[in-house]
């Protein structure tokens, strides 16, 4: 139970916290500590200096903007983001995301802004946030910016700066998660989150490779459906081969097809929301 | 690192390093043995606490990071040898425990769920599983806790009683 | 099942077999009782074990110099240090066939040194200690050793470790093969199966399991220089036989300056009843310290040092008539013992699992051959089951088979096959000899209770939700009760296997109970105060009951093999049968009537037909504290002891069914139903029973459906921590349909049979069995556990045949 070495700093706002990771070399943000914690501990994660942003007031929170966007504080806690009636409603799958997420204990810590951050191993976010078509906010240094989901995915937080938010466009109910978790970590095996709007499907998946992907072959494929089970899984199976990974104790092969049932399980219960 | 902390409505001011878990503190710092370390990933649950409330592993918590936050462990549920909660009450009922190794965070995770439902519609046998997640149990195979939180829960439905002891804000 | 409290049931008869409260949970529930992790003796100092992050080298230099100098550090030890110390020895050698260990100086089979100095042998293999102020200058101290390996081949499986040129472990033991051992009648079960009908085979892999029970082992050592006397607080469930071994056969110090404590021990299923290193090593350390030393061990630290369970490598076959007959059973087995023989793991590995492969059935032929081998792995030992559980598997497995193969429901097959009841006492051939038992209404109540008559139904309607619905069947018989000491001697068991129980009663009419045996999450004060007022007619209320300290308890030998209630129980009842007895005899000088017409009832004693000349409990045990007026034959106060050795051991038994849905997509498995009727005799308090049964049930599930201790090529042991290795959780299970048959056993005054991890015994194999049945239509015959989605999901697809 005994964590590196390292330094800790409680910043007291956002401006403080952005200070102390451009000017600290090994600096890192603390915001729940779910999965950066016991990476510490395995050495998995390395850090000089933690800077504990879980305290920052301004980072909390679920609100609607004029335009009808759901502005997910990064501190917004799992639990806090599935339990949320704007979420649930606007956004069910990226509410069921969170409730995918660990147990009840890693929920109450947990946050949005953490999960979608997380390095080294499948998430449940990430999909979720893909597949609303959400953007993340970030703050760094030299002031804010956005970035897809599927960006965000794609290449990490950058250096020296944080999450400050997740921002949903206007949706529905026409969204939905599935997931199969590895039975000892909780994390997915595999996860899949769907949403259709008028231009067809939005797929994304994760654990079956390499990370949280949105696979826009699959959505061209199956277009406006229908989206039968058979149909999904030759959509998936038409992807390349190497587009798959192995996990642990699994195969890539299983994995894929995996991802393909998640998939049709998810549009279909989109579809009977929608 | 002087930091302060308020457990089980005591404060408590200590020096700690920057990388101390609250577990740490609450077993070896503060003798609070009742909170128990089982695995070293976060899976077992045995460490589980309260923190404003929220039931949380106190190993995937830093002591600085808990700072300022008021703190409750088992030992803040009752009294020495003192009378049982609902929740505790019930669990004894359905003999929710063996060894009771996995007991005291059992208690305190479930104590969120128990508090959570007052007034409410009971959680379903799936939810109390599902809720169970974070708490490993190799005695019972978790019948009789589920058992246990079911009669606890329909109590605190019915407000006969809740988790927590009467008068304990947590 | 209404809870009664101890103030109802206080007429005293009839307060066994009640489900009482269970006295212990308050305590727990509050979080209240002491575990060796939480004890703290003043100056304490702290320790950490060095183990080897390789499965198999020879060690050529330790450099311990840099550690020695870092903070807070007070001593670093390695072998050297301990040359005076000798080998754990290991107590149970597979009977009546030659047997290889490592060598003990008393000509006993060695086990392991407490350190290594030559070589390690697995992933964990102790190498150096380090004690410092605090925990956490000792984790520092530990990274900063340098040991330097040349490295040897690795073997992590036991079949492998027995081929020609296979890497060796031990000088000692040529071929790595422990014992080649057998049990049954070789001849006329080839000549069986020879001329059988049918012949059905299966090569198995049980494969192994790490026991995690949630609290991890710990030791605190507190030598005392004034006494030259030690004190062990460990997670024991035996802390005489620890204080045994290690007074006599490891530390060399006279038996009465040892005193072992077991606090609340936060459970074991098996692994807290062997003797480790570090056991030895606080005390050594205290002593050369002059200060307590602790150790509390990680869970990655248990994963890679306490015992682990199962492994075995098997091709089995069973022989039989077309119309369902079983003729012959035939088992060869590769059992893997580890880098060394644990306290008792090759008798695990051997008599506990061959000689229970013929289950519940009546079978002419039968025979059992094991090679226990040593391979470059954990330790094996018990597990919930241990042995049992293995043997069930291949017989409920084979039964299967056999079944499908002749066309016939395997219900109608094994009800065939029953030993009928009036076969008891049965002889199995196998060397048990099954003291008593119903199997038929057992069986069918199992059965019945299942819904079994309306699975063809139910699988049915599962198709049309894209599931595929199997049922699997396992019944099973559980040797439990060891037992009769001259018995094991001949199993090769070095050491009498009795059990203890001391009554005294106090002055003022309370009672206290000691036993020899120790909890380690049974609730034992619960249940033997309910024996001790049942059979005193007294309220269980002021029934202390007091265990777990060898200063304190008359020497008894543990809890293991689902003992307790069977052994150290009937030494309660027995005891108060002598306290019993006396105070009739002290009545009748009281009283001033003749022996014959005193009347013992509800704890006291009246003259027969004249209830107003009586004594009450607590006058009784005043007057005995007192003694006066008591004749030279009778002895004042009230403190008698028993040692209870049975004539022979106990057999529960039982049938479980579980219903399984298979997901034609994904190849997941769930446990939608499980019915399980068990019969442990008479039961002492059903509470206790019940949560033993449900525990031990969901434990067997794990290893069908997630557990497995995977070592890699390198003998790296993977699934080293709970992030890679599964528990089954809350949600992973569905609520059972439990019911009970009673078959008293007549070994013992209290009709008991074993209970703890009887239910361990089936679950793996009735689960695998509803697999199969639901695969068989695709031509699957077998899937090796854990049966994870993907290997279902090839076997749905058609591979993997």
């Amino acid at each position: 139970m005994i964590l590196t070495e390292f330094d800790y700093v409680r910043p007291v706002g956002l401006e403080e916290a952005l200070t102390l990771l451009a000017g600290t070399p090994g600096a890192r943000a603390l915001a729940g500590g779910q999965s950066l914690l016991p990476d510490l501990r395995t050495g998995a994660a390395r850090a000089r200096l933690l800077v504990d942003v879980r305290h920052l007031e301004e980072l909390r929170g679920v609100e609607t903007a004029p335009d009808g966007t759901l502005r997910i504080g990064a501190l917004t806690t799992l639990a806090e983001l599935a339990a949320h009636p704007l979420v649930l409603e606007r956004a069910p799958e990226i509410a069921a995301a969170a409730r995918a997420n660990g147990d009840p204990q890693v929920r109450n810590l947990g946050t949005t802004g953490g999960n979608l951050a997380a390095t080294g191993r499948a998430t449940d976010l990430p999909v979720a946030a893909i597949a609303a078509g959400a953007e993340a906010e970030l703050a760094g240094r030299h002031g804010r910016s956005t970035v897809t989901a599927e960006e965000l995915a794609a290449s990490g937080v950058p250096a020296e700066t944080v999450i400050t938010a997740l921002l949903v466009p206007p949706g529905g109910p026409a969204g939905a998660f599935e997931k199969s978790a590895d039975r000892a970590t909780r994390y997915p095996l595999c996860a899949s989150a769907v949403r259709i709007t008028t231009d067809g499907p939005r797929i994304a998946v994760t654990g079956a490779t390499a990370r949280a992907l949105r696979l826009r072959g699959v959505e061209d494929r199956l277009g406006a459906g229908p989206y039968t089970t058979d149909n999904v899984l030759a959509a998936f199976r038409a992807e390349p081969r190497e587009l798959f990974v192995p996990g642990r104790g699994t195969s890539a092969e299983y994995l894929g097809h995996l991802a393909g049932v998640l998939t049709a399980r998810a549009l279909a219960r989109a579809q009977a929301h929608a | 690192m002087d930091l302060s902390l308020n457990v089980n409505g005591r404060p408590e001011q200590f020096s700690a390093p920057p990388n101390e878990l609250l577990v740490e503190r609450l077993r070896d710092g503060l003798g609070l043995t009742g909170t128990k370390v089982g695995c070293d990933t976060g899976q077992c649950g045995t460490c589980v606490v309260r923190i404003d409330g929220r039931s949380v592993k106190s190993c995937l918590v830093l002591t600085a990071s808990a700072a300022g936050s008021r703190v409750t462990t088992i030992e803040g549920v009752t009294t020495l040898g003192g009378e049982l909660t609902g929740l505790q009450e019930a669990l004894r009922e359905e003999h929710g425990t063996q060894c009771g190794f996995c007991t005291p965070g059992m208690v305190m995770a479930l104590g969120e769920l128990v508090d959570n439902t007052a007034g409410r519609e009971a959680p379903t046998e799936p939810e109390i599983r599902e809720w169970l997640t974070g708490n490993l149990c190799r005695c019972t195979g978790y019948h009789s806790v589920v058992r246990g939180v079911q009669r606890a829960c329909s109590a605190a439905r019915a407000g006969e009683s809740a988790a927590t002891a009467p008068g304990q804000e947590v | 099942m209404t809870a009664v409290t101890g103030e109802s049931a206080l007429q005293g008869n009839g307060v066994l077999g009640q489900p009482l409260d269970i006295r212990e949970d308050p305590q727990l529930l509050r979080g209240e009782a002491t575990y060796v992790a939480d004890i703290d003796l003043p100056g304490t100092a702290h320790m950490a074990i060095l183990g080897s992050p390789v499965a198999h080298a020879r060690i050529l230099s330790i450099d311990t110099k840099a550690a020695q100098e870092l903070p807070g550090v007070l001593k670093v030890a390695t072998a050297a240090d301990f040359t005076d110390v000798m080998p754990l020895p290991c107590i149970w050698i597979p009977g009546g066939v030659e047997s290889h260990f490592p060598p003990h100086p008393y000509g006993l089979p060695g086990a392991r040194p407490v350190l290594t100095g030559d070589s390690v042998r697995h992933v964990g293999d102790p190498i150096a200690v380090v004690v410092a102020e605090t925990p956490r200058q000792a984790a520092a101290a530990l990274a900063a050793i340098t040991v330097e390996y040349e490295p040897l081949p690795v073997v992590t499986r036991a079949d492998e470790a027995l081929a020609e040129g296979a890497p060796q472990l031990h000088e000692a033991v040529p071929g790595n093969l422990n014992a080649y051992w057998t049990c049954g009648d070789k001849d006329r079960t080839d000549a069986a199966i020879a001329e059988a009908e049918v012949t059905v085979e299966l090569d198995l892999v049980n494969q192994r399991t790490i026991n995690s029970p949630i609290e991890p082992r710990g030791a605190v050592g507190d030598y005392n220089a004034a006494t030259d006397e030690y004190t062990l607080y460990a997670s024991t469930q035996g802390p005489h036989n620890h204080r045994f071994l290690l007074a006599a056969l490891v530390l060399g110090i006279p038996f009465n300056k040892l005193r072992v404590i077991a606090p609340t021990v936060g459970g074991s299923f098996g692994t807290k009843g062997y003797l480790y290193p570090d056991m030895a090593l606080v005390l050594l350390l205290s002593k050369a310290l002059g200060r307590p030393v602790k150790w509390v061990d990680t869970r990655t630290g248990l994963m890679n040092s306490t015992v682990q369970g199962r492994d075995h490598r098997q091709h089995v076959t069973l022989a039989g008539t077309r119309d369902g007959r079983i003729t012959a059973v035939r088992a060869t087995s590769y059992a893997n013992l580890g880098a060394y023989p644990s306290t008792i793991g090759p008798g695990v590995a051997t008599a506990l699992m061959g000689r229970s492969i013929s289950g519940m059935y009546d079978i002419p032929a039968a025979f059992c051959e094991v090679y226990a081998a040593f391979t470059n792995t954990v330790s094996l030992g018990a597990q919930r089951g241990s042995g049992r559980a293995e043997a069930a598997f291949l017989m409920e497995r084979l039964v299967d088979r056999y079944a499908f193969e002749i066309g016939m429901d395997p219900a109608a097959v094994r009800r065939k096959n029953l030993v009928p009841k009036e076969k008891f006492p049965y002889d199995n051939g196998l060397g048990w000899t099954y003291d008593s038992g119903d199997y038929r209404l057992n069986f069918d109540r199992a059965i019945e209770l299942s819904g079994y008559a309306d699975m063809p139904a139910r699988k049915t309607e599962a198709r049309t939700r894209g599931k595929r619905l199997g049922v699997g069947i396992a019944s099973y018989v559980a040797i439990c009760g060891v037992g009769p000491s001259t018995r094991m001697s001949k199993e090769g068991m070095l050491g009498g296997t009795w059990e203890s129980a001391n009554i005294r009663v106090h002055p003022t009419g309370e009672v206290t109970v000691t036993v020899g045996s120790a909890s380690t999450g049974q609730s034992h004060a619960t249940v033997f105060a309910q024996v001790a007022a049942d059979e005193l007619g007294i309220d269980p209320a002021q029934v202390q009951v007091l265990e777990g300290d060898t200063q304190k308890a008359p020497y008894g030998q543990g809890t293991y093999g689902s003992r307790s209630y069977s052994m150290a129980a009937p030494a309660v009842a027995l005891t108060a049968r002598k306290l019993k007895a006396k105070l009739v005899k002290a009545g009748a000088v009281f009283l001033g009537v003749p022996e014959d017409k005193v009347v013992y009832e509800g704890g006291g004693v009246h003259e027969e037909g004249n209830e107003e000349n009586a004594k009450t409990f607590a006058e009784l045990a005043m007057a005995m504290w007192y003694g006066w007026g008591l004749p030279p034959e009778i002895e004042p106060a009230l403190d008698e002891t028993t040692h209870f050795d049975p004539p022979d051991f106990n057999y529960p038994f039982g049938t479980h069914v579980a219903v399984v849905e298979i997901d034609e997509l994904t190849g997941e498995t769930e446990v939608v139903a499980y019915t399980a009727v068990d019969d442990a005799g008479n039961i002492g308090n059903p509470k206790i029973v019940r949560g033993q049964i449900e525990g031990s049930i969901v434990h067997g599930l794990g290893q069908a459906l997630m557990e497995a201790a995977e070592y890699d090529e390198d003998g790296l042991l993977i699934s080293s921590d709970l992030n890679h290795y599964a528990l089954p959780r809350a949600a992973d299970v569905p609520f059972f349909t439990l019911d009970k048959t009673t078959t008293p056993s007549p070994h013992n005054p209290l009709g008991a049979k074993g209970a703890g991890e009887i239910a361990t015994v089936p679950p793996a194999a009735a689960v695998v069995n509803a697999v199969v049945d639901a695969l068989g239509d695709l031509g699957v015959r077998h899937i090796d556990m854990p049966l994870t989605p993907e290997k279902v999901w090839r076997h749905l697809r058609g591979e993997a045949q």
